[in-house]
């Protein structure tokens, strides 16, 4: 979660008329017991849609056709020849990007939508990035992936809606965790014994040093294509309720719906009291003025969750000493990028001093930041930044600049 | 001579007892301190402070490992001396010589609770400073080890302990310098891998050292 700006813009393709060809109110009913003002409600909508394969794909048509403000699409894969059975594409489409097939999609189906796509995984978008969306779509197929959205979307306060599929069974289902709060579920206080071995099992990492990583290839979905349009339906539809206030609530639910017997089933989601991620939803919170100028304890007064805080900054790892090839120690004191923690010449023999990674932290005890809390964050090395989180045992505040 | 012997584990030890191993003045006083600026979730103090005592009890127990550091405020971020035999190689034409010791600087993030991680995430050899070794990567990277290409979620500290320690004796080694999972040293892979007769290091187990100690001290009262 740290490279900024990695969606790409899609635009219309050359000559073709930006004017939609109808507006959506012509056909949105006058929903029974809901808002006026459904219309301004859905095309104020900012939706991410993580996963863009025969559930994702249908879920960006239907929020295309529902004409809403944006829609980004991330899904590092290809469609292969046997995409075709399950997802709504033409063979054609074999072969091209998941996200930005679907990303071409949306913007052609509304013209007017700020359309981007990513032809990556889930973890390479900014924080920054991430809070400007107001829902999350989770369509992917592995557990770590679902594990990083919750994380990052609990974080955040932001509602993640998640439709799946179990081929075998007919079943579609659709979750929805509204991370209203630290009491509120997330996707691992559902894991099993079994899923957190299959978490472990299906991830491939890299000794080469970049700390990427490589989902191992997993099973393909085995599943009739109506079964996951209905999933990605069912979703779409759970999170109109939602933001449309028809019904009754669905945040924290599951749904499932078995088309052997025709019968659904709403079960309530509830925290698991011993899970281990954590669940503490950010404070947004208005910094004095753009982050790279303010101190760490400014930041600190204004989060206004006392001293035992702890400080995490866009991309950057606090270098409390650093190390020179001679062997000698140096303290820093000073942000330094995760790609290149290099900083300054020893004091000893004058080559250059790196950041060590047993002294660098990414949350960074206040501490430890004492002799440098006044200097701003800026002139600590933090310049290319979009936000900062403070945070304290219970609570945590993100300051965001306006514009990342 | 005033010989100090440890307290050693009960004859039938093992390691499912750890957490209920009494700590002595010094380890204590290490525990306590830690624990008093323990910071974190509420979930995650508590997994902090379990690993910590573990760990503390078996540098106590096993005296393979002496603590110098143990900070819990955010991470567990440990700093130890294990006794293990280290090969190193200051100058590229040999000869590879064995430090008696390794310095280890080992951190433990709130997410390695619910994230596999990378095997070389987790601890940095801090001195001897020119290992001859597949799996611990160059100076200029912080001499990271990799223990693997992935460790799974929710290891062990204590398990962390153990891999590093086969690690540093050579009992389990990556040498394939075609495979990415753990070489972090082309030149020390191959190096070992035409003077296999070297490896291990050492045969005995972790858990042996304090039971030598003692050996050794009762053979000297005699």
């Amino acid at each position: 979660m740290n490279n900024r700006n990695c969606l790409t813009e899609i635009s219309l393709p050359p000559g073709a008329s930006p004017a939609p060809l109808a507006d959506f109110g012509e056909r949105l009913p006058p929903f029974i017991g809901g808002p006026e003002d459904a219309a301004q409600r859905l095309a104020s909508v900012r939706a991410l849609v993580a996963g863009s394969g025969s559930v994702g794909l249908e879920v960006v048509e239907t929020l295309a056709r529902w004409k809403v403000a944006e829609i980004a699409v991330v899904d590092p894969k290809r469609f292969k020849g046997e995409s075709v059975l399950t997802h709504g594409i033409p063979p054609e489409a074999v072969g091209e990007s998941k996200a930005f097939y679907a990303g071409r999609l949306a913007k052609r189906i509304s013209p007017l939508t700020r359309v981007s796509a990513a032809e990556r995984g889930f973890e390479t978008i900014g924080f920054a990035e991430l809070a400007r969306f107001s829902v999350v779509f989770l369509a992917t197929d592995n557990l770590l992936a679902e594990l990083k959205v919750s994380q990052a979307c609990l974080s955040l306060g932001t509602p993640v809606v998640q439709g799946s599929v179990h081929g075998e069974c007919l079943c579609g289902h659709v979750r929805f965790f509204g991370h209203g709060g630290p009491e509120a579920p997330c996707v691992a206080c559902g894991y099993t014994r079994d899923e957190w071995a299959h978490l472990n099992r299906s991830t491939l990492y890299s000794c080469e040093g970049s700390g990427a990583n490589t989902p191992a290839e997993g099973q393909p979905t085995r599943s009739l294509s109506s079964l996951c349009s209905l999933a990605a339906q069912l979703a779409s539809l759970q999170f109109a309720r939602d933001l449309l206030g028809l019904g009754a609530p669905v945040r924290d639910t599951v749904l499932e719906y078995c088309a052997y017997t025709h019968q659904t089933v709403i079960t309530k989601l509830v925290r698991k009291p011993d899970c281990p991620c954590e669940h503490q939803v950010l404070r947004r919170t208005a910094a004095p003025r753009a982050i790279r100028n303010c101190s760490l304890r400014e930041l600190q007064e204004a989060a206004g969750l006392g001293t035992a805080v702890t400080f995490e900054v866009d991309g950057g790892l606090w270098a409390e000493q650093g190390r020179c090839e001679c062997g000698e120690w140096g303290a820093l004191g000073r942000f330094v990028s995760e790609s290149d923690t290099t900083y300054g010449p020893c004091q000893l023999c004058g080559k250059a001093t790196k950041g060590h990674p047993f002294q660098c932290h990414r949350r960074v005890p206040a501490a430890v930041t004492e002799p440098f809390r006044d200097q701003q964050l800026g002139a600590l090395g933090a310049v290319d930044i979009c936000w900062a989180a403070v945070r304290s045992n219970q609570h945590g505040a993100l300051f965001l600049d306006p514009t990342p | 001579m005033n010989t100090q012997i440890a307290t050693g584990p009960p004859a039938n030890f093992d390691l499912t007892q750890l957490g209920k191993v009494p700590l002595d003045e010094t380890h204590t006083f290490i525990f306590e301190s830690a624990r008093g600026a323990c910071g974190g979730s509420p979930m995650w103090r508590v997994r902090k402070e379990v690993e910590a005592r573990e760990l503390i009890a078996l540098a106590q127990v096993s005296e393979r490992i002496a603590i110098l550091m143990l900070d819990l405020r955010e991470d567990i971020r440990v700093q130890f001396i294990m006794r293990v035999p280290v090969p190193c190689m200051p100058s590229p034409d040999g000869p590879i010589h064995f430090a008696t010791a390794a310095e280890v600087g080992l951190v433990y993030p709130a997410t390695a609770v619910v994230e596999p991680q990378p095997g070389y995430s987790f601890a940095c050899l801090l001195r001897p400073l020119q290992a001859w070794h597949p799996n611990i990567g160059p100076f200029a990277t912080g001499q990271r080890i990799c223990l693997g290409p992935t460790l799974p979620a929710g290891v062990q500290t204590r398990e962390i302990i153990f891999l590093l320690y086969r690690l540093f004796a050579l009992q389990t080694a990556q040498f394939n310098s075609f495979d990415p999972a753990g070489v972090m040293n082309g030149a020390a892979a191959d190096w070992w891998q035409r003077n296999v007769d070297k490896i291990p290091l050492t045969n005995e187990s972790f858990l042996s050292f304090a039971a030598s100690l003692r050996a050794t001290a009762t053979e000297n009262n005699l």
